[in-house]
């Protein structure tokens, strides 16, 4: 199947469920934005120039099933995706543990930027006293659905993208 | 061989910023198509969130059961109370309903005889941007128009933000950006109340004078005029008047509606005149 195609098919099924089920998986009002995980995802997958085209179109559609003004997610998931991608080198051999902090940071910083992003264009849809709280929440709460997406990103993103080629040294662990 | 400009990271996102701030621009200079754009979008994937909606619902049955359970105890414990004070109600003597009426008359509320569409809370948007908005499973197809106002017999919720054809977003009356006109029923004070986002409570910080006579517990309605809001429709009661501020009141009113424990709304029809 074609890249493209494969990312549209991802996105209508990820707009659908974040705005069906994941309305509902909130703890103390806090939820789980699963848009933003495909933009880290396709960021960390498809490397930094597939991660933002991906990401765009992510933030458009999270712009439409949140009713934001159109723009105001396509403006910071670009950033978030090409910012995962440069890390990417540095956390691909870390432990699990260090990988999914570093999933849990990029989301809350996500989460903060866009309410930064939102003020300064007049949206004071963020409640400011609960926000790094939010962030935080939204953060661990949205790593927790990232091992099983990140399969899925890989596939719709990494096409046509060549393998990774594991290199071991003489006389090391790995 | 250099690199093309499209193969540069920095490029290519510069390009994409740019193109969403373009969009943002083209959204608040009131460009239509990108309003029907997201409307449209909406609208073609609100089948398939019903779908998902049913097949997931026990799913979400059992998170609501493990993470709300506390929530649900207090709200059990709270409709236990109200019942028992309606009973009480129920049994009051004819005197105390002749107070109640004219009180009733003194605030001269004839809101429930507005022209009203009944709607059913299905939830909140997705993720954590909008906080203070609440979806409802009427729209156009039902006559709704955006920026109608919304209630409940209690008074106040707040007006139709966003307007699909099945379902509609509603700004709370604790959303930051909400406006009301509204006036101080004893007083007869006119004012300019906001949310300032704190849970039910409404801010009137404008247009009220510093020497106002202003008591708590007093009764305040919506002012009419150029509102989207009819007049008349209660809003809350004053719980601190502000009397000692020097330059400017600040006045902290208690919303009447409960916003918090929501399940039907109405949404007016009409916007009569004053």
């Amino acid at each position: 199947m074609n890249t493209w195609l494969r990312v549209l098919t991802l996105l209508i099924a990820a707009a659908i469920l974040q705005s069906s089920i994941f309305t509902e998986i909130r703890i103390d009002g806090m939820g789980v934005e699963l848009l933003l995980l495909i933009s880290i995802l396709s960021g960390y997958h498809g490397g930094p120039i597939r991660g933002a085209y991906v990401s765009f179109w992510t933030g458009l559609v999270n712009d439409c099933i949140v009713a934001s003004p159109l723009g105001i997610h396509a403006l910071i998931y670009p950033a978030i995706a090409v910012a995962v991608s440069n890390l990417e080198e540095r956390f691909i051999n870390e432990k699990r543990v260090i990988r999914a902090f570093g999933i849990a940071l990029a989301v809350s910083t996500g989460v903060l930027l866009t309410a930064g992003v939102g003020h300064i264009f007049g949206e004071a849809t963020f409640n400011t006293t609960s926000l790094p709280e939010t962030a935080i929440v939204a953060g661990v709460m949205t790593t927790l659905f990232s091992k099983p997406l990140s399969s899925i990103v890989k596939w719709t993103v990494s096409n046509g993208i060549p393998r990774e080629v594991k290199t071991h040294f003489a006389g090391s662990k790995r | 061989m250099a690199k093309r400009s499209s193969d540069r990271p920095r490029v290519v996102l510069l390009v994409l910023m740019a193109a969403a701030l373009t969009l943002l621009t083209a959204q608040f200079r009131n460009f239509l198509p990108v309003d029907d754009f997201q409307q449209g979008f909406r609208d073609v994937i609100s089948p398939f969130r019903k779908v998902a909606d049913r097949a997931t619902d026990p799913f979400q049955t059992v998170w609501n059961g493990i993470f709300n359970y506390e929530k649900v105890n207090e709200e059990n414990e709270r409709l236990q109370v109200e019942i028992a004070r309606m009973r009480g109600e129920e049994l009051r003597n004819e005197a105390d309903r002749e107070l109640l009426g004219r009180l009733l008359g003194e605030v001269d509320i004839d809101y429930l005889e507005l022209e009203t569409v009944v709607a059913r809370i299905v939830g909140v948007p997705g993720g954590n941007y909008n906080s203070h908005v609440i979806e409802i499973n009427k729209g156009t197809d039902d006559g709704l128009k955006e920026g109608a106002g919304v209630i409940t017999k209690a008074g106040l919720v707040g007006y139709l933000h966003e307007v699909d054809r099945s379902t509609s977003l509603v700004r709370l009356a604790t959303h930051p950006d909400f406006r009301v006109g509204v006036r101080l029923v004893n007083s007869q004070d006119e004012g300019l109340a906001r949310g300032n986002g704190s849970p039910g409570l409404l801010i009137l910080d404008a247009g009220i004078n510093i020497d106002a006579e202003v008591s708590i517990g007093e009764v305040v309605v919506t002012s009419g005029g150029r509102s989207i809001f009819p007049q008349d429709i209660p809003v809350g009661r004053v719980i601190d008047p502000d009397l000692e501020a020097d330059y400017a009141r600040s006045i902290v009113i208690d919303l009447s509606a409960s916003l918090e424990n929501l399940s039907f709304l109405n949404v007016i029809l009409d916007s009569r005149e004053n």
